[in-house]
């Protein structure tokens, strides 16, 4: 009965995170990372120390960015307008950072109101850029006292799956690098903004570049987990963010939640920040350069987010989006004993390395054989890019049949295409790759046999 | 689906982009490109509608959101934002989800003309994607006549500016009516005939690429459940 009851409450709880948009975790669930984490374990499959894969384009507009990273998708736009300075500071211009969160997307139900989550991910990252002055601000003035460039940073959020922080602040960084503000002439005292066409735009100058890094922080301080994904977050005892830029310059920090963080977990993600930002820089920098060699070549043009679609790429019902990451023999094993009634037992993957080595050994085999699609660890089901034809004929993925059109297209024709599941990758392959496998020429005969055995 | 412009067969307008399911949170996503303009469209629920905004009659809510890149909404996206929905409601049964809402929210990407019928067949896959019950596709075309009183469907930024005549139609794709209309500039009734004859035509064509990009992801589905069985029987 407790059992029933228990289920009955998890069932409940899923029920009430499908009807309502604001997830909500299941105690259990909740129980499952802390516990894996424990053993140095992410649902995902990923190191502490590693981040989700990062995307990022640039707009065919200046000043327009578009990061992912892993589920979470942003969109910045920079843009300008002439105004006056303030009266505290006549020679400088101003910048203005708005972070705007659909309440759909991160699910908290406040109307009306601005969501805490995106209060606080506006402040964090306007203390990152605007407190760390990395826009040189003296450069947007015009004329002192009277006209100055006024910069509005646009930062919508598309998707939410933890970690809004880096993204955003990845976003709006790179945004503000990828933007120019338009040439301005004055004559007696008289301001004349060229347009875009008549004269080159010019970028903005910036001082440093400062990313904000977050992690979660487990086990009273002892597991430090960076880029966490939403639930990691919602679980996590504290969260520790802090803002650095690729001079290893601290911009920026904020601690909560419940442990008492120590000199060593601060000075320990400190330096991991510096790493990560750096790396981060490096990649913005490099796309920058990318975006620029493009617009040379096509006097100032690009095709910029159109770039972002990507049409080798199928994610729906895919595992890629169960948090938790299953290999698709274990789900297979686990469903035969299920159907036939003999019960083959599952191994654990954990439990015997070795006999892992050998049934992936198997596995990468099988793979040779001809395949549709193939299937990586962070982006899901990959087809290979579609043939250049007439649409709506025979549109299929390249090197396959089309089962699909076919009315009567049954198991066993379907099985003549001999397609098969391709390895899906987990965190174990990753030790496993290292180790070669091709020698070992006897454990390639077992699978012959087997393959035969079973047809 | 990436097609070159020679080797395109059909569509007389910009090339064409689409992925579907982009996003994890909504029930339904796709990002949609007609040439340079890119415009991502993501279809929440139905869910029940929250407190103070419940309805007296029977049919379910349904609201878009379109959001420009820049700052809070001006004029011309509101307006915008009541064409889009105009033309996306009318696809909906209303009765099926009744005191439920669904919300459509439509984020401009890039805009380089025809902004307007790139969101709404955005908008349209995200429902396609997200598996509500629909009575029929929305398919929207742009058009344009130019000075010389050619009609060109689809035009580009540069096109559009020195259009004499644009016009945005919206259809449904049983009987190809018209579900919305939007135009600028002048014409005379002949010359507009035309131009909706020929929005017709290549709404046609758009139904077959929407038709298309259905079939390419259930292709790879049905592979991916026909091994997940295989592997079973074996």
């Amino acid at each position: 009965m407790v059992e029933d009851a228990s289920l009955l409450a998890i069932f409940l709880k899923r029920l009430l995170r499908t009807f309502m948009r604001e997830s909500v975790f299941a105690n259990c669930e909740s129980d499952f990372v802390v516990a894996a984490i424990k053993k140095k374990k992410r649902l995902d499959g990923r190191l502490f120390e590693e981040l989700r894969n990062i995307e990022l384009h640039f707009g065919s507009d200046y000043g327009c960015a578009y990061v992912t990273l892993g589920e979470t998708k942003v969109l910045a736009q920079v843009s300008c307008e002439l105004s006056e300075p303030r009266n505290a500071r006549k020679n400088e211009g101003n910048i203005f950072v708005n972070v705007e969160i659909n309440d759909m997307v991160c699910g908290v139900f406040e109307t009306g109101h601005q969501s805490h989550l995106g209060i606080h991910t506006n402040r964090l990252i306007e203390k990152c850029i605007k407190d760390s002055r990395c826009v040189d601000l003296e450069a947007l003035c015009i004329i002192s006292e009277e006209q100055a460039w006024e910069i509005r940073v646009d930062v919508s959020v598309l998707n939410y799956d933890g970690n809004l922080f880096t993204c955003c602040s990845l976003a709006a960084l790179a945004a503000l690098a990828h933007f120019r503000t338009p040439h301005v002439t004055i004559e007696n005292s008289e301001i004349r903004v060229e347009s875009i066409k008549e004269h080159e735009p010019e970028p903005l100058s910036l001082h440093h570049y400062p990313i904000l890094v977050a992690f979660a922080i487990f086990g009273e301080g002892h597991d430090i987990l960076l880029d966490p994904t939403e639930l990691e977050e919602k679980v996590c005892e504290s969260e520790l963010i802090i803002g650095m830029n690729s001079f290893r310059e601290l911009c920026g920090m904020h601690f909560s939640g419940r442990t008492t963080g120590n000199r060593l977990l601060i000075v320990k993600a400190a330096q991991q920040a510096a790493l990560v930002a750096g790396d981060l820089v490096k990649l913005l920098k490099s796309k920058l350069e990318k975006d620029n060699e493009e617009r040379k070549k096509n006097r100032g043009k690009t095709d910029g987010l159109v770039t972002a679609i990507h049409l080798d790429r199928i994610l729906s019902a895919s595992q890629d989006r169960n948090s938790l990451r299953v290999t698709m023999r274990e789900i297979e094993e686990s469903a035969r004993s299920l159907f036939v009634g003999h019960s083959a037992p599952v191994t654990g993957k954990d439990s015997d390395d070795d006999q892992d080595l050998e049934s992936d050994g198997k596995e990468s085999e099988n793979d040779e054989t001809e395949v549709a699609y193939s299937k990586d660890k962070r982006l899901g089901i990959q087809l290979p890019p579609m043939e250049k034809m007439a649409f709506g004929e025979k549109w299929i993925p390249s090197g396959n049949k089309n089962a699909w059109t076919l009315p009567n297209a049954t198991l066993s024709d379907a099985s003549d295409d001999e397609v098969d599941y391709v390895k899906t990758i987990t965190d174990e392959d990753r030790i496993i790759d290292k180790i070669d496998l091709n020698d070992s020429e006897e454990e390639q005969d077992t699978v012959m046999l087997e393959a035969q055995e079973l047809k | 689906m990436e097609i070159d412009e020679e080797n395109f067969v059909g569509w007389p307008g910009r090339p064409l982009k689409c992925e579907i399911n982009v996003l994890s949170k909504p029930e339904g996503s796709s990002m949609f490109a007609q040439g340079n303009t890119v415009v991502m469209a993501s279809l929440f629920g139905p869910h029940e509608i929250k407190h103070g905004k419940i309805q007296t009659d029977e049919s379910v809510a349904f609201q878009t959101n379109y959001k420009t890149k820049v700052g809070p909404p001006s004029n011309e996206a509101k307006s915008q934002e009541d064409l889009i929905k105009t033309a996306c409601e009318s696809v909906l049964f209303p009765k099926n989800f009744a005191r439920h809402e669904v919300t459509l929210v439509v984020q401009e990407f890039q805009n380089a003309g025809g902004i307007l019928s790139c969101a709404i067949n955005a908008g349209c896959l995200a429902m396609i994607n997200s598996g509500i019950e629909m009575q029929y596709l929305v398919v929207a075309v742009t058009a344009c006549i130019n000075t010389d009183g050619e009609v060109i469907v689809d035009p580009n930024e540069a096109q559009l500016k020195v259009a004499r005549m644009a016009l945005d139609v919206a259809f449904d794709t049983v009987s190809y009516n018209i579900i919305m209309a939007n135009g600028q500039g002048t014409c005379n009734p002949k010359e507009y005939k035309h131009l909706l004859s020929k929005c017709r035509e290549a709404a046609r064509i758009l139904t077959e690429y929407f038709r298309s990009i259905v079939k390419k992801y259930s292709v790879v589905l049905h592979i991916h459940l026909v091994t997940v069985i295989l592997n079973m029987n074996k």
